[in-house]
């Protein structure tokens, strides 16, 4: 009793370390988005928009899609996370890796290699994009759950006559529950606010609220319009939040969790698991295949046309050369980490409430790109144009993702290792720098790999910021499989390739 | 001397030390037992800084070191796990408060070698801390708290959870050094017959 008092007592000493990551999240995020709604929210506009059919066919097509989406996304992913996390065979390494890998790759990528191998546009696509990213979500959040649910349990109900489907109802459901929860409600947030698919593989009927508030925005000056869909979009995803609550909840019951379980060497039915497994991997594997396939094929004719191109250092129809696109994704990306990493070290040193840094989350890129348009516009705040502001912005949709992969490993350094620090002469700092960062080096460098991917992946804001002299990957990849011409889309798909390669290599080696 | 004056620890409403008064002489070894959960740790951690007083005073010698920051109070600590630092070496460990007095580097090794044979484990200063045992850990843990020379050296039930021959071999091995260093020490435990072999003088916690 005395301990835990003593714990509680500590942790909260240490919400002064809050104050850079509050200061920053609040210049960055919450100064934009509050004046958006501020300056141009009006009712009147808004109950124009409920009234306008073709806004409300946009914000209709949004919800159904996301909702199936999410749906698919479960049906594919929930069986893989089942096989991946019970079971063990030849592949299941690599079968994680890549179900893993598109959490990292940009989504504008992901549409691309879906595009690559349909070759054509429309609500099936933009589905099967958002499954592709989304199954990773579904595992990377549900697996590490299910992974650790005690065998013995299971066993237990077993020898009392449970057939399986009762043990999965009444034993493993109640422990993976709220993780199947928030991943669900993570999907359909995703999909909802899907931006870089919808600019791919969206053509010109398929608009969400997303894509339209950027256009807008940004094409047709409309900001008012613009506001009063992303205050609509936030009223939705509101409210998805709301419903889903309480059972996103850890129940009671998942406190009893025991350490992860070994995995089946020999399944009774390895088929089963091995089958579940491969069709989850053919769906999301064959899109990112499908770039780099697209980038040495044209025509049904292997050319490297295309690869030639971009390593002379032209891409077609954009004003920029290769290398400066290139040169800008990795500037920026290394930026964001710097600034990203050491604020979300911070705010994992701390202990007060998180909510704040999970805004980012909740509130869509496109939402926050307006609000940096029309808030750092005037003098002395005139920074829209700076270069500076995109990584900076890329740091702030980084960290709720990148706080989120520090925490674990910075909760798990035990406070009496730092107490120990200080009864032999240590400084607080000093054993900062002693003790915790040498214990946290691991998670730090995939940490910032992370913050790299989401950089190097990160459209929506950014395309409210780009200009010609700062377009990073995703914005010309975009730009090119968005104009005509076979060598322009060729070069898109290269481009793509090039970032399934060094997305993957960044995070497999982080 | 370790002089303690009507400390008190409260954490909200909830009093944890209640007026404790007590005196360590320079050189001797002061035992508190008192049954688990009653806040005998959280003594230990408001002596040394870990965590505020609510209201009483801390005395080393003439010092005041009541409002001092742990790290300046000269005060050693060996915990129940030992708590040693798991991405350093058994040397490392005991190198680390010699490091931040700056000692120049030979010294450090003589230092170092010194406490490795006080304790009898030489043969271990490379080994890796996951790779050592509970009761070479517990060893390595007041080594490392006696490198710096610390004025007062707190022992939080550093012989709980051994087994029995381990148990008793550090306990006679832990007399041994603070015999030999003539250590100002402050002992935790549930365990009378350690107190009896270990301390000179037996305080026992009062309830709340």
């Amino acid at each position: 009793m005395a301990e835990l008092m003593e714990r509680h007592h500590l942790v909260s000493k240490t919400k002064t370390l809050l104050i850079a990551p509050v200061v920053f999240l609040s210049v960055f995020f919450v100064v934009p988005v509050a004046n958006t709604f501020l300056r141009y929210f009006q009712f009147s506009e808004f109950i124009d928009v409920l009234g306008n059919q073709s806004l409300r066919s946009v914000a209709w097509f949004s919800l159904w899609q996301a909702i199936i989406s999410t749906l698919l996304t479960l049906v594919i992913a929930l069986p893989a996370t089942w096989a991946l996390s019970r079971y063990t065979f030849l592949g299941t390494r690599i079968a994680r890796g890549i179900l893993t890998a598109p959490f990292v790759l940009p989504a504008v990528v992901v549409a691309a290699g879906v595009l690559a191998i349909t070759d054509s546009r429309g609500v099936a696509t933009i589905i099967w994009a958002h499954v592709v990213f989304n199954v990773s979500v579904v595992l990377r959040i549900v697996g590490p759950r299910w992974s650790m649910v005690n065998h013995r349990l299971e066993n237990g109900a077993a020898t009392l006559g449970a057939r399986p489907s009762h043990t999965f109802a009444l034993v493993v459901w109640p422990h993976i529950s709220a993780a199947v929860t928030n991943a669900a409600t993570l999907v359909f947030i995703y999909c909802f606010t899907s931006f870089g698919v919808i600019t791919i593989l969206g053509g010109v009927s398929r608009r969400t609220l997303e894509s339209e508030i950027f256009t807008q925005a940004v094409r047709l000056g409309n900001t008012s319009t613009a506001t009063a869909l992303a205050v609509l979009q936030a009223v939705i995803i509101g409210a998805v939040f709301f419903i889903t609550r309480r059972s996103s909840r850890p129940n009671s019951t998942s406190l009893h969790v025991s350490s992860p379980q070994p995995l089946h060497t020999k399944p009774r039915h390895r088929i089963t698991p091995l089958l579940i497994t491969a069709t989850a991997v053919l769906i999301v594997a064959s899109p990112l295949l499908a770039t780099i396939y697209r980038s040495v094929v044209v025509n049904g004719q292997v050319s490297l046309s295309a690869w030639r191109s971009f390593f002379s250092g032209a891409l077609p129809a954009l004003s920029v050369s290769t290398q400066s696109v290139i040169f800008t994704s990795l500037i920026f990306a290394t930026a964001a980490a710097c600034i990203c990493v050491p604020l979300a070290l911070l705010v994992t040193s701390s202990s007060a409430p998180r909510a704040l840094f999970s805004l980012p989350l909740v509130i869509s890129a496109a939402t926050l790109g307006i609000g940096l348009i029309i808030t750092f516009t005037t003098s002395p705040y005139e920074w829209r144009s700076e270069r500076w502001l995109i990584p900076v912005i890329h740091a702030v949709i980084a960290l709720p993702l990148v706080v989120r992969a520090l925490e674990p490993a910075t909760q798990a350094i035990p406070r009496s290792l730092r107490n120990a620090s200080a009864t032999l002469g240590a400084s607080p700092f000093i054993t900062w720098v002693r003790v915790d960062m040498p214990i946290l080096k691991p998670a730090i460098l995939r940490a910032t790999g992370l913050s790299m991917a989401v950089s190097l992946g990160e459209f929506g804001a950014t395309s409210f910021l780009s200009r010609s002299g700062s377009t990073t990957l995703p914005i010309a990849i975009a730009q090119l499989l968005g104009r005509p011409g076979v060598a322009t889309q060729q070069a898109g798909f290269v481009l793509a390739a090039l970032m399934v390669l060094v997305t993957v290599g960044v995070m497999s080696r982080a | 001397m370790l002089n303690v004056s009507n400390l008190s620890v409260a954490f909200g409403n909830n009093v944890i030390v209640d007026n404790v008064s007590l005196v360590v002489p320079t050189g001797e070894t002061l035992a508190i037992t008192g049954p688990s959960g009653i806040g005998k740790t959280t003594l230990l951690h408001a002596i040394c800084g870990i965590v505020h007083t609510t209201h009483g005073t801390v005395h080393i010698d003439d010092s005041d070191i009541t409002t001092l920051p742990t790290h300046k109070r000269g005060i050693g600590l060996v915990s129940q796990t030992g708590d040693l630092f798991p991405n350093m070496t058994v040397s490392q460990n005991i190198e680390f408060g010699l490091r931040i007095t700056r000692m120049p580097k030979a010294d450090r090794i003589t230092r170092v070698n010194e406490l490795l044979e006080m304790v009898n484990l030489v043969h271990l200063a490379h080994r890796n801390v996951p790779e050592l045992s509970g009761g070479e850990a517990r060893r390595i843990a007041l080594a490392r708290a006696l490198a710096p020379h610390p004025r007062v050296l707190l022992l939080d039930e550093p012989l709980s959870g051994l087994d029995q021959t381990t148990h008793d071999e550090l306990m006679t091995d832990l007399s041994r050094v603070l015999k030999q260093t003539a250590t100002t020490a402050l002992l935790v435990t549930h365990d009378h017959s350690e107190a009896d072999f270990l301390a000179d003088t037996t305080f026992v916690f009062p309830h709340k």
